[in-house]
């Protein structure tokens, strides 16, 4: 890279051409972290799927969106290849060392750059323009995109453009924009981009990353070391906290929010078995809403509803008991446990990275001068999670892989709602609505009875939402205004809204569950089940977090956090029940995929139940002549509807 | 960090109160009073100007920030953020004999801390408070320290061991020069106060750092705080109903919406 450096020859930057064995390596990590899987025709890198393509074929899209979009093409692009540049520069990464100093800084973007060449990306360099303002230069030799698009009037390399400005801002942990100047279509020797801080963000609304600053009296450089971070105090967080301080290790537990609860989302109930080992006492003071003594499920058309429901105070005894409750309230006394054993929590803080050095995660990255170090780090941070993409366990979320939950918490006076659940003082209801609940989208409904208030809410499929063009709130309000759940809610005042996305395909989204010095739990591993009838995620989510706990003892005891001994998590996650129930229903995703089952069925019950309990004075018929007719009219051959009561009763 | 006999660099102590959010103010209507109790609050924001001021003093000379505050023990909440943003160690002065304080009476007992902090070489305030907008503290910790003072800066910077501070005035700015020690007071908005650290929180969380003193730990006498100690003394608050709006929208063409607005005004002599 002689002589492609910009800067006056006297004091010529460090080509990084210097470090061939560098280069060695990273090729060896690239083809190390390149998975085919030639029958499906499927190549990975990292864990996300990798298309080849001729660049031409790249150009010729440029070209197109260029005449049909303008200008705005610009952003396009450069924002595609920002997204790009920040993933690979995640794999590419062997260090977050902060650089002080522009020449170091230089140097160590230049090492975070090159890199893009071994992508086919073409030469690289970087050298300072301005030291002061912390602008730099990047040269490329041989850019692809300029080669495949020939004469240009414009500078044409803006994926290249946003790739490097990518890459540059997870290096420096700051906001860049970089701009191609010249570029090797306009007739120039080889194209050249400027990298300068961006000129409006702000710092401290973006992602959080902060201005970094190297205090001359060494403030902040101190490093903070924990046995292990815990990110997220969340059910799986806070659990895998309390039982790592009881088994004497230094525990950090890291919450966004500003106090546990608050940013979090779920129906409304917990089952407690987990509990019973996590918190024996729990009876004492866990903030239980209501013991759930009466579940239902309830198919609705627009304006029946057929149900069956079961009324036992059985369901309330022993380990099978499962309560209400309000995430604020219980997240936060989790999480007091949890500080009570001896973890640190602290909230307030987004985690953005993992801090990694080859390959081996090392520790927490909020900005260069604000890291933490651990010998592990336990991923509990929800289904949203970002750091198991960022740890190279699992690739962008899918839509098909979650769905939408919103849930409004309407309030009722206790007498009201004990009266209209038929419910005594500490009792409280559950129920299910299935079919035009969810407007025949797959999904469904859910209702919890709290002390004083309701939660009613809604899952569905974001897939069918976008497909079907429908926003979840008209859907929500549709469910809320249906007869059938008028009558419950009725004179209540609505006092919360929230939403989240909940993961939805248990076993088949899964991440890897352990890396080098790293765990996932809770629903950042997609630990949920949803079988139809029960939704299961806080009791996962905590058993998870316990068995995170005893991965990481039998880690110490073998020795050290290494991939090789977290391997046992899986094991512990056996024994504690998570992985064979989540494997127990492992087709149900599938199966409930089923559209039949949230939009005909529902309507062909309904409609059963009307020709049987209507009497009207025409003639009656058999019980089975109805069911045939109903199910002719609904318009599914019998063979398909016993095809689905099969594989329902196998994979429930 | 300053090793113990060895100054690199200087000591500079900011003083801030905790106050209640400005979007949150609440007067309460029988006492006419500042709603405190029950509202959130945070660091008068001019004071946040002023530890952003410190932190990036700091960053480019080295030394030490210590916090100071006079106010009851729910300012913890305050210095322990101060702490988190990066500041060294707090000292909260809280004492119910402090209780009904004026600004006199506070910036003695901030000027008593400064001095039992020691070695300090430059005081920061924010301009004024967000809640009681006096202004008067800052300038009362030069006057009963007898140091110099520069008020309503938005630029600070240390040149051979003299202040520098660029205050705005109407038509430019002024650039004052001062030996150490010195008090600064810092504009509001002068800068962007930076956000609390996950290791400035951890170091909260090790706890330590913030100091509590009572005023006879200063040695203040009861005569000298307090409402005792306090010359102002209020005579009435009083909130002002503002007039509501009418809102009335003229729908007719331009030409005639125009000549009724005109009439309407006339008629009600906002013009003649």
């Amino acid at each position: 890279m002689k002589g492609a450096c910009p800067t006056p020859p006297k004091k010529p930057a460090k080509p990084s051409d210097a470090e061939p064995p560098r280069r060695e390596e990273l090729w060896k990590l690239l083809s190390a972290n390149l998975e085919a899987d030639l029958p499906a025709g499927r190549f990975h890198l990292a864990a996300q799927r990798l298309l080849i393509f001729r660049t031409e074929a790249f150009v010729d899209l440029q070209k197109h969106l260029e005449g049909t979009v303008g200008l705005s093409s610009k952003g396009f692009l450069c924002l595609a290849g920002e997204k790009s540049g920040r993933e690979d520069h995640s794999l590419f990464r062997d260090s977050v060392e902060p650089p002080s100093g522009s020449e170091a800084e230089a140097a160590f973007l230049g090492r975070s750059i090159a890199p893009l060449s071994l992508l086919g990306g073409g030469r690289f360099a970087v050298a300072p323009v301005d030291r002061g303002a912390q602008r730099y230069r990047v040269t490329l030799e041989n850019s692809p995109i300029a080669e495949g698009t020939g004469e240009s009037k414009k500078p044409v390399c803006r994926l290249l453009a946003g790739w490097i400005a990518g890459t540059a801002e997870r290096a420096l942990g700051r906001d860049l924009l970089c701009e191609e100047t010249s570029c090797r279509s306009q007739g120039k020797p080889r194209c050249a981009f400027e990298l300068r801080p961006m000129p409006y963000r702000s710092t401290s609304c973006h992602k959080g990353f902060y201005s970094p600053c190297f205090s001359a009296s060494g403030h902040g450089t101190m490093a903070e070391h924990f046995d292990v971070v815990v990110v997220g105090a969340g059910p799986a967080g806070s659990a895998a906290a309390l039982a790592l301080a009881r088994k004497k290790f230094s525990v950090l537990l890291v919450e966004r929010g500003r106090a546990p609860g608050t940013k979090n989302v779920f129906g409304g109930r917990i089952y407690a078995w987990p509990l019973f080992d996590l918190v024996p006492e729990w009876v004492k003071d866990c903030p239980v809403e209501r013991l759930v003594t009466k579940e239902s499920l309830a198919f609705l058309t627009p304006e029946a509803s057929l149900g069956i429901s079961f009324d036992s105070p059985k369901l309330a005894e022993g380990k099978a008991a499962s309560f209400t409750a309000l995430r604020p309230k219980f997240d936060a006394w989790l999480a007091k446990k949890a500080e009570e054993a001896g973890a640190m929590l602290v909230t307030g803080i987004r985690i953005d990275d993992l801090w990694r050095e080859g390959g081996k995660v090392k520790g927490v990255f909020v900005a260069p001068d604000d890291r933490v170090s651990a010998d592990l780090v336990i991923i509990a941070e929800g289904a949203t999670s970002t750091l198991v993409r960022r740890a190279g366990l699992k690739a962008d979320l899918e839509p098909r892989e979650v769905s939408v939950g919103v849930k409004e918490t309407v309030e009722l006076p206790p007498e009201t709602l004990q009266e209209r659940f038929g419910l005594s003082e500490k009792e409280g209801a559950a129920a299910i609505y299935a079919g035009y609940a969810s407007l025949g989208l797959r999904g469904g409904g859910f209702l919890y009875t709290n002390k004083a208030s309701l939660s009613l809410g809604l899952v569905i499929s974001s897939e069918d939402l976008a497909r079907k063009k429908l926003e979840v709130q008209d859907v929500q309000t549709k469910f809320r205004m249906h007869p059938a759940i008028q009558k419950l809610v009725k004179g209540g005042k609505l006092v919360e809204y929230s939403a989240h996305l909940v993961p939805e395909l248990g076993k088949g989204m899964m991440p890897r569950l352990a890396g080098d010095g790293v765990l996932v739990a809770g629903d950042s591993a997609g630990f949920l089940i949803n079988n139809g009838y029960t939704f299961r995620g806080v009791d996962l989510a905590m058993a998870s977090g316990m068995a995170a706990a005893d991965a990481a003892e039998a880690a110490r005891a073998a020795g050290g956090m290494s991939a090789a001994n977290l391997a046992a998590y899986e094991r512990f996650l056996r024994a504690r029940n998570v992985l064979t129930d989540l494997e127990a229903f492992a087709r149900t995703p599938l199966y409930l995929k089923n559209e039949r089952l949230f939009d005909v069925y529902p309507r062909l019950l309904v409609d059963l139940a009307e020709r049987v309990y209507r009497v009207d004075g025409t003639a009656r018929e058999r019980l089975i002549d109805s069911v045939l007719k109903g199910t002719n009219a609904s318009g599914v051959s019998k063979l398909s509807l016993l095809m689905d009561l099969v594989r329902g009763a196998r994979s429930m | 960090m300053t090793a113990p006999g060895e100054k690199r660099g200087p000591r500079i102590a900011v003083c801030i109160k905790q106050v209640p959010k400005a979007q949150e103010l609440q007067v309460d209507p029988v006492t006419k009073t500042l709603k405190r109790v029950g509202v959130p609050s945070e660091i008068n924001p001019p004071d946040q100007n002023a530890l952003e001021t410190a932190l990036a003093l700091r960053e480019k000379h080295g030394g030490e920030i210590v916090v100071l505050s006079m106010g009851p023990t729910s300012f913890d909440e305050s210095l322990e953020r101060a702490i988190a943003m990066g500041a060294d160690r707090a000292y909260l002065i809280s004492d119910r004999n402090l209780g009904g304080s004026d600004t006199v009476p506070t910036a003695l007992t901030l000027t008593r801390a400064v001095e039992k902090v020691g070695d300090v070489d430059l005081v920061l305030c924010g301009e004024e408070t967000t809640d009681a907008s006096t202004g008067h503290v800052g300038p009362g910790i030069a006057g009963h320290m007898g140091i110099p003072q520069i008020t309503y800066c938005s630029a600070v910077s240390l040149v051979d061991g003299r202040v520098r501070g660029v205050r705005m005035i109407e038509d430019g700015a002024e650039t004052w020069e001062a030996p150490m020690p010195c008090v600064v007071t810092v504009d509001f908005g002068c800068n962007k106060p930076r956000q609390p650290t996950l290791t400035g929180k951890i170091r909260v969380k090790r706890g330590g750092l913030v100091t509590h003193w009572s005023a006879a730990d200063l040695g203040l006498e009861p005569s000298q705080i307090g409402l005792k100690g306090s010359p102002t003394i209020v005579a009435k608050v009083d909130t002002v109903q503002l007039p509501s709006r009418q809102g009335k929208i003229f729908e007719e063409e331009p030409t005639i919406a125009v000549s009724l607005l005109l009439d309407a005004l006339r008629k009600d002599k906002v013009i003649p």
